[in-house]
């Protein structure tokens, strides 16, 4: 086990059984990333990382002119030669802190399965020596975390998701322009949101995480309920970020309310297509670790 | 003009039901659940744009909840449209029941079956067992041409009233539906109890013939007055019918070996042609004659038989239809007819004279029994000529009619013998002479209450200008015969001499059979009695006209001698319902009289002695067939015989609609039914109205399917 996994596996959020199952998998930039020490992604400086570091065992997807055919030609296995061009990841976990993230219809709320989430990637790209930040959203960026990639950070990270304030109000769009801001050099951007606000300007608080050649991953955390509205009594609905109270009769309002919510999520996915940026949908209700899992092959294949 | 009201008002209450409802809404909006929700603006946004129209579904939905559940109560309450003339029957009120069947003939039309009277005495049986309940009471009336009551005052004991309707037996009476409202109208009933009248019955149109509208509806008001009238009509479509008329001789006086002519017209009241339809006579019990009739559709045709009487008695038989159709009563038509072996016949003529052209008596024996006629024929007159100016030595009643011719005076003793021997039954032909004196006539026959009219003033005319007979004026049946010209020609028979004749006035006995070309009576007819007196207004003579020359002279003698002989029992051949009467010499006074009617039962009749013999009567002849009387025991016994037909009218099958009683009926409240529907139904609906429940309950089951399916459309539901 390693440093990063020993304490992750300390932590409640980043189970040994989740950290298992996502064991066997990495996390991989797609675009170029701007990194310090030698790693598994392209760096955009050629010859800042020349010097031969390790042999690594080849995997698919790998470049095959980076194959070292001398030590093929004696051992009859495929290595990759790590020396010369890739570099290490500065990742950023953008998580939503807002009211709305509380909301629970089963066992975890939102935030609790994007805290999950963002613990378990956290471990992930510890593990691949890459460096992880963290950024807790609210109206504004209420905390940020610069990347780092040692023990002792991932502890803070750890300690920082365990416990998250949530604040009653959002404004993902302007949190991402801020959080943008911040963050000049290339690198892994992975938003953890609900996305309940104004769809147009989430896409351009996203555009512009692309603007500034950022690869960016947006899960989209969602209950359930928020997607069927399977009420059939008359309810009073207390919004969440102090938007008041409605009482209505949820049988006349489903058919529209689902309408919404699909045309927001449309816009949402389509948005993300037209920027090159992963959209996934991650209901609460799903197993976390197979959806994790799932997408985390999933991008491997593609990347 | 109809009402609504509840046979469980109770259940009314039940409409406050209809706030339930409101009552859910109201408590589920106090226990209403708060739920914190995230995607707050989504709902906000679909809240807005749905508003009204969520209002307006949740207002329908709701109005159609109250409104099932309204309904609802309304059927439990039993709704009830009735008629507001009609007072609704309180549910405790106890009822008189009087059930009028109709067992008149035309109910014995069968078809499916069962005859229109079974149907009537089920639906009478329903009455009965499932409308009257204990604490009823019920009367029970057959309705005929003669109603009689099964159960006349009111029966608390309805299983003894169902026993008393199974007694009911179908007649052979025609119908008076008048005459039995009338009847119903009289029965008694019992104070507190609600009078109801079930008329069942195959409304047969003939039925109501009795009386003019205005003087029907007095009748059926009467009937109403008391209580609700219901007509339950057992008739179903159209019912055909063959039937037979009376059979009528053709000739009074039927006598052994002379052949008879028989004939009885046959009815068809169908709408098709019955050709070759085979009609049977029968004698004494055996067949004697059969005939082939042909009859045109809705019309009729004789079937004619000639039959000779071999012996001389009472005889009886049958006409009898080869086909049978629904109602077989009136296929056979009876007869009954008394044979004589002669007419015994006086002629008195107190001046007889050597010339027969002066003699009032010569041509009168001369055509009574004429030479050269057959032996048969000869032996059926026997005339006795009596000179004598007086008949006391004269036994009358070995006679059967006595002719007087020429004679100018009657001794009061003679008048006094004579008046006897009419009123006993025998006929008197009274010929004034050529030369004769009215005056003294009237007063000797008139006197003695013999002479239908008064001899008035002489006429003599010159046989140019004499007055002749005018056939076109016959109406009497014993000169039927003479009614034409084609067969034999009376009119042409002048009166040189003749009286004026002045008929008994106000006298429905006193008929004028035919009269002379000049207005005047020539022949005319009266009852004494048992007895027939016709008076002529000339001689039968040569000296009085030229009547003896005629080919008409004998048989118009021949029929007057047969028309008197036919004694008091001629009325042989009745409809039934008619009395029945014989008389006899008083020489049976005191004699058994025993009549066996057509089913073999035989009763005695009482008998009445009088001057004009000894009368044995009968009320009524219910049933067709032939009756038999017995006079007396062993071989001096008298016989006689009688034949009761049944009602032409009661064979025409057509019935009346709804419509058709209830105008033949006037403007009297009533209620019709069917026998084939359920009586306690149309009982109930007459006293409580119609029950509507029905109608609230298929509306709550649409409008529940239609709750179902809006409230599915609007997202209420699934």
């Amino acid at each position: 086990m390693s440093a990063e996994q020993g304490v992750a596996a300390s932590s409640r959020l980043a189970t040994p059984e989740l950290l298992a199952r996502i064991a066997g998998l990495e996390l991989r930039a797609r675009a170029v990333v701007e990194g310090v020490i030698s790693g598994m992604h392209r760096s955009p400086h050629r010859g800042y990382s020349v010097e031969f570091a390790q042999h690594r065992d080849y995997t698919p997807g790998d470049e095959i002119r980076h194959i070292d055919w001398r030590v093929y030609g004696r051992s009859d296995r495929y290595y990759v030669k790590q020396f010369e061009e890739e570099t290490n990841l500065r990742a950023y976990l953008a998580l939503d802190a807002s009211n709305s993230m509380r909301y629970r219809s089963g066992a975890m709320s939102k935030l609790e399965y994007a805290s999950t989430i963002a613990a378990a990637l956290a471990g992930l790209l510890m593990r691949q020596r890459d460096s992880v930040g963290l950024a807790l959203c609210t109206d504004s960026v209420a905390s940020f975390l610069p990347p780092s990639a040692t023990a002792p950070h991932m502890r803070e990270i750890l300690r920082r998701l365990e416990q998250v304030e949530t604040a009653p109000r959002t404004d993902t769009g302007k949190t991402f322009h801020d959080l943008a801001e911040r963050i000049r050099r290339r690198g892994l951007v992975i938003i953890l949101s609900d996305l309940l606000d104004d769809a147009e300007a989430i896409v351009r608080g996203l555009q512009h995480f692309r603007h500034n050649k950022h690869d960016v991953i947006v899960f989209h955390i969602i209950d359930r309920y928020e997607l069927t509205f399977p009420f059939r009594e008359t309810v009073v609905f207390e919004g969440m970020e102090e938007e008041g109270m409605l009482p209505a009769d949820p049988n006349g309002l489903r058919t529209d309310y689902l309408k919404l919510m699909e045309e927001h999520i449309t816009a949402l996915r389509r948005g993300c297509r037209e920027m090159a940026i992963d959209y996934v949908q991650m209901p609460t209700d799903a197993p976390l670790d197979a959806a994790l899992a799932h997408y985390l092959a999933d991008r491997s294949r593609t990347a | 003009m109809n009402g609504l009201s509840f046979a469980n008002p109770a259940f009314l209450g039940a409409l406050a039901l209809g706030a339930l409802p409101i009552l859910i809404h109201l408590v589920r909006k106090r226990r209403i659940r708060v739920v914190p929700w995230a995607a707050y603006e989504f709902l906000l946004r679909s809240r807005k744009r749905n508003r009204k129209r969520i209002r307006l579904e949740q207002l329908l939905l709701l109005a159609l909840r109250i409104l099932i559940l309204c309904l609802m109560a309304l059927a439990f309450a039993r709704p009830l449209i009735r008629n507001l003339n009609s007072p609704m029957m309180p549910r405790d009120a106890r009822v008189h029941a009087i059930i009028v069947l109709d067992n008149s003939m035309s109910m014995g039309s069968r078809r499916q079956g069962a005859s229109d009277f079974d149907r009537a005495r089920k639906s009478a049986e329903a009455i009965l067992g499932r409308v009257l309940r204990q604490g009823d009471a019920a009367s029970i009336v057959l309705a005929s041409a003669r109603p009689t009551a099964l159960l006349r005052d009111p029966c608390f004991d309805l299983q003894m009233a169902r026993q008393r309707l199974g007694t009911a037996r179908l007649s052979d009476l025609g119908t008076d539906f008048a005459a039995t409202a009338d009847f119903c109208a009289s029965l008694p009933s019992r104070e507190g109890l609600r009078l109801e009248t079930y008329w069942i019955t195959d409304s047969q149109q003939s039925g109501f013939a009795g009386l003019p509208p205005e003087r029907a509806e007095r009748v059926w008001r009467r009937l109403t007055d008391r209580g609700p009238l219901f007509w339950v009509s057992t008739a179903a479509g159209e019912r055909e019918n063959l039937s037979l008329d009376a059979p009528r001789f053709s000739r009074e006086m039927v006598t052994p070996g002379s052949p008879v002519g028989i004939e009885a017209l046959v009815r068809n009241r169908t709408w098709q042609a019955r050709n070759g339809l085979s009609v049977a006579l029968r004698i004494d019990g055996k067949p004697v004659a059969s005939t082939l009739v042909d009859v045109p559709a809705q019309g009729s045709a004789p079937a004619r038989f000639v039959f000779p009487f071999d012996r001389s008695g009472v005889h009886t038989g049958s006409v009898e239809l080869g086909e049978y159709d629904g109602l077989e009563r009136d296929n056979r038509a009876w007869l009954a007819v008394r044979v004589r072996d002669a007419l015994r016949v006086l002629v008195v003529n107190p001046t007889p004279s050597s010339d027969p052209a002066r003699d009032e008596a010569f041509y009168l024996l001369t055509a009574l029994a004429p030479a050269g006629a057959s032996e048969g024929a000869r032996a059926a007159v026997q005339p006795t000529l009596h000179t004598g100016a007086t008949l006391a030595d004269r036994d009358l009643r070995t006679f059967d009619a006595v002719a007087l011719t020429g004679v100018q005076s009657v001794a009061p003793a003679d008048a006094s013998a004579l008046r006897d021997f009419v009123r006993n039954g025998g006929g008197l032909l009274v010929v004034p002479g050529a030369t004769g004196d009215a005056a003294r006539l009237n007063a000797g026959l008139g006197g003695a209450g013999l002479l239908p009219a008064t001899f008035g003033r002489r006429h003599a005319a010159a046989l140019d200008d004499a007055p002749a007979m005018n056939p076109a004026s016959v109406t009497h049946p014993a000169l039927r015969a003479f009614r034409g010209t084609d067969e034999v020609d009376l009119g042409s028979a002048r009166y040189t001499v003749s009286y004026d004749l002045t008929p008994r006035p106000n006298d429905p006995d006193v008929t004028v059979a035919c009269r002379l070309t000049d207005g005047r009576a020539a022949v005319v007819e009266g009852r004494v009695g048992q007895g027939k007196v016709i008076q002529m207004a000339g001689p039968l003579s040569a000296a009085g006209g030229n009547l003896p020359y005629k080919p008409a002279y004998v048989p118009f003698v021949h029929q007057l001698a047969a028309y008197l002989a036919a004694d008091a029992s001629a009325q042989r051949i009745v409809q039934v319902g008619k009395p029945l009467a014989a008389r006899f010499d008083v020489s049976r006074a005191g004699a058994r009289a025993l009549l066996t009617d057509p089913t073999g039962v035989a009763k005695d009749l009482p008998t009445t002695t009088g001057a004009d013999g000894v009368l044995f009567s009968y009320p009524a002849a219910e049933r067709a067939g032939t009756y038999k009387l017995k006079v007396g025991a062993g071989p001096s016994a008298g016989a006689e015989a009688f034949a009761a037909n049944t009602v032409l009218s009661e064979s025409d099958l057509r019935s009346l609609n709804r419509s058709g009683v209830q105008s033949a009926l006037g403007a009297v409240p009533l209620r019709f039914a069917s026998a084939d529907d359920d009586m306690p139904t149309v009982a109930r609906t007459a006293r409580r109205g119609v029950e509507a429940w029905r109608v609230p309950v298929l509306l709550a089951l649409f409008l529940l399917f239609l709750e179902a399916l809006l409230a599915r459309r609007f997202g209420r539901r699934g």
